[in-house]
């Protein structure tokens, strides 16, 4: 018996939509997997962990976000995205092929994998690109890059423009079992823009982004997975008529998902008015309406899961001039905090909010994870849903990036443990268990 | 005033107060060396001419030391930013400084505000956001030759859409209690427009009740995507031909920010004549900026 994978975590409601639990009482880790009772004795002591007034969740699980790396360490390294992740409470992450080198070879998903094996933090579920170097011209060696160990094919960052390259992507995509994971904006509707299209971006002078880009691509998407019968998983939903789309499409039957995130839930154009770079990202912040509906659309299963769409930027992409600034914010340390404020507001139910972060991108990538039925991995977070507390990504943030819309929020609700293997990855220092 | 980034930051009380400093100093036999002991950053990365003269003119005028940034000739083919150049700026100048900007970028000036933490800046004229003393120096010309803006139809022609002077002439004139009227091709008038004007497309249709046609210049050189195919359609439809000029009030004063593209959106014989202010206007800039730039060293140049 491993005694440090070995441990008893007392007193807490344990909630796992996966396995329709929600009660008070224990959670035993046995050797690393998630056991029925604690390990029996004369085999060594095992540690208690008194979470009195504490949540038991399931891993969480970002299947969006960007590790930077290869090839962009300065804004973020495989090891520093994990340690944020795991400060987040995220067990398991997928992270997208835009590096450099794109993923868009074996090798780099090779690469990947052992970096992340090194760290030794969460689990890294690679996805793959859909297109060489992401140009959206010739495919990637897609059944390749799957066998090597990725879970998802994307060219996010990017939309594939040419319909027949993605349906070509779809069908060798199905014929792996793999999804298809799409960045749905019109390239031509959303090249040049600064942000949402509407009364903001005319008052500030910006170049807008109209919903209709993310409409169209969204109608393409849905289109092609109908015709190729491939899972097709729409990335960082933020219109009202996309999640409309969505909805009737699977009440049709077809394949499709959808993720969306925190800051989009959170956040809309209107922020824009500071001028703060930390309001533009890829899509943008779209309008109240949009955000209702988005929200509406996580609430009733139709958006599955949460998604932060984690990305890094330095200093010197960020604080330039709004047209010149890199699009995008971090989000691993905060998506649990700035989507939990909804579940106390009311606007999501609490097990739906669980759902979305582990069972629902958990089925999405087809991974055993995302939940606490006995005899899986003990991959677990301890969430303290009284806790208040300020972020700060500069001064404490683990990320090496400190690009963030929610730099200074309170919040209520943090991740005070994490677990991956039973293993403690994360330990919240303000957070002292009695054994 | 500590800055002017906006037209939105003007109020009835600012710009006539302006309108009357600029009189002043128009008038003055011998000017006030108001800006003696300050560094007037003029810092263009963005072609102009007759801004960029304009500005030093008035600071010199008012006593000023002018220093003059263009990025043809500077450091930003080595990559330096706007940011870092500014501030090599004014580590030269070291003392009282006001910055006057030009920059692709929208929100350019107000990045520079923020980032600089306290030193004056002054947009003159930022991606498609704002060109706040273009919009003062065209609504004094306009009250010069119209008596007043209260109730005057004024008419706004062109590529609304991609023009920070229309943005902010049409924030400064709505202020100002003027009817405004724009004009052109559907896809160069944004749709927000229509809280700040009336909108129309059929410029015969509109041009005989006018007080004042402002035409602003056909942007070939800004657009990446050619969005006027033709010139020739643009002039056909949307051109202040000499035949529409003959259509105009004979009182119509005729504006433009300039530089005109005679024969596209203007035809020389109109551009040129009696009723023509845009001569006049390029004058007047230099009184109202001297007029801006006297109220900010008045308000204070020390962080």
């Amino acid at each position: 018996m491993n005694p440090m994978r070995s441990f008893s975590i007392l007193g807490a409601r344990v909630i796992d939509p996966a396995s329709g639990l929600d009660r008070e009482g224990d959670v035993h880790v046995v050797d690393g997997v998630l056991a029925a009772s604690p390990a029996p004795k004369g085999r060594g002591e095992t540690q208690t962990i008194s979470a009195q007034g504490l949540w038991v969740l399931p891993g969480l699980i970002d299947l969006h976000v960007h590790l930077r790396e290869p090839g962009d360490s300065r804004k973020e390294t495989i090891e520093s995205g994990l340690r944020a992740a795991v400060k987040g409470g995220f067990t398991s992450v997928a992270c997208m092929a835009n590096t450099r080198p794109t993923n868009d070879h074996p090798s780099v998903t090779a690469w990947i994998l052992k970096r992340a094996a090194e760290a030794n933090l969460s689990r890294v579920f690679p996805v793959g690109a859909v297109s060489k170097n992401l140009e959206g011209k010739v495919l990637a060696p897609i059944a390749s890059l799957v066998a090597e160990g990725a879970r998802a094919i994307s060219d996010d960052g990017r939309p594939v423009a040419n319909s027949r390259l993605m349906r070509q992507a779809m069908e060798i995509a199905r014929s792996c079992g793999t999804t298809i994971i799409s960045h749905a904006e019109d390239p031509w509707l959303m090249e040049g823009s600064d942000m949402n299209e509407g009364p903001m971006s005319a008052e500030l002078g910006l170049k807008g982004n109209p919903a209709e880009g993310e409409e169209i691509m969204v109608a393409r998407e849905i289109a092609l997975s109908r015709l190729t019968g491939c899972a097709v998983h729409i990335a960082h939903v933020s219109t009202a008529r996309a999640v409309r789309m969505i909805r009737e499409a699977k009440k049709e039957g077809v394949r499709v998902t959808a993720e969306v995130t925190p800051h989009h839930l959170t956040l809309t154009d209107r922020a824009c008015a500071s001028w703060d770079t930390h309001h533009k990202m890829a899509p943008p912040l779209r309008s109240e309406a949009d955000q209702a509906a988005c929200l509406e659309g996580l609430a009733d299963g139709t958006i599955d899961c949460i998604a932060s769409d984690h990305a890094p930027h330095g200093c010197e992409d960020k604080k330039v001039p709004w047209p010149e600034a890199a699009c995008g914010v971090i989000g691993l340390e905060t998506s649990v905090a700035a989507t939990y404020a909804l579940v106390v507001k009311k606007k999501i139910g609490l097990r739906r909010w669980i759902e979305a972060l582990t069972s629902a991108p958990a089925k999405i990538l087809g991974i055993p994870h995302g939940s606490l039925r006995v005899g899986s991995a003990a991959d677990l977070v301890v969430f303290d849903p009284a806790a208040r507390w300020k972020y700060s990504a500069k001064t404490e943030g683990a990320s090496l990036s400190a690009n963030s819309p929610f730099e200074g929020w309170s919040f209520e609700g943090r991740i005070v443990g994490t677990y991956v293997n039973g293993q403690k990855v994360f330990h919240e220092p303000t957070w002292r268990p009695r054994s | 005033m500590r800055q002017l980034l906006s037209a939105r930051e003007l109020s009835p009380e600012i710009v006539h107060k302006l309108f009357d400093r600029a009189a002043h100093l128009r008038a003055e036999k011998s000017i006030p060396a108001l800006l003696q002991g300050v560094h007037v950053l003029s810092v263009f990365f963005e072609e102009s001419t007759r801004t960029r003269l304009s500005f030093e003119s008035a600071a010199r005028r008012l006593g000023a030391q002018v220093m003059s940034f263009a990025t043809s000739q500077s450091s930003v083919k080595k990559g330096e930013t706007l940011l870092d150049s500014v501030k090599n700026l004014l580590a030269i100048a070291q003392g009282p400084s006001v910055v006057v900007v030009r920059h692709a970028a929208s929100g350019a000036a107000r990045f520079l505000m923020t980032e600089l933490g306290g030193v004056p800046v002054v947009n003159a004229g930022d991606g498609i956001h704002e060109h706040p003393t273009q919009a003062l120096l065209d609504a004094w010309t306009l009250s010069q030759a119209l008596g007043t803006l209260k109730g005057k139809h004024v008419l706004i022609l062109g590529d609304i859409a991609h023009s920070r002077v229309a943005h902010s002439d049409l924030i400064l004139l709505k202020m100002l209690g003027a009817k405004v009227t724009v004009c052109g091709p559907g896809h160069l008038i944004p749709r927000e427009v229509e809280s700040l004007a009336r909108v129309a497309h059929d410029l015969d249709a509109v041009v005989a009740e006018a007080d004042a046609v402002m035409c602003l210049r056909v942007q070939q050189n800004r657009h990446a995507d050619m969005v006027l195919p033709d010139l020739g359609e643009y002039r056909r439809f949307w051109g202040l031909t000499a035949e529409r000029g003959r259509k105009l009030k004979p009182s119509a004063a005729i504006l433009a920010p300039g530089p005109a593209n005679f024969g596209v959106e203007i035809d020389a014989e109109v551009g040129q004549s009696e009723r023509s202010w845009i001569l006049r206007q390029t004058s007047n800039g230099v009184w109202i900026r001297m007029a801006v730039l006297a109220e900010i060293a008045q308000g204070g140049l020390e962080r």
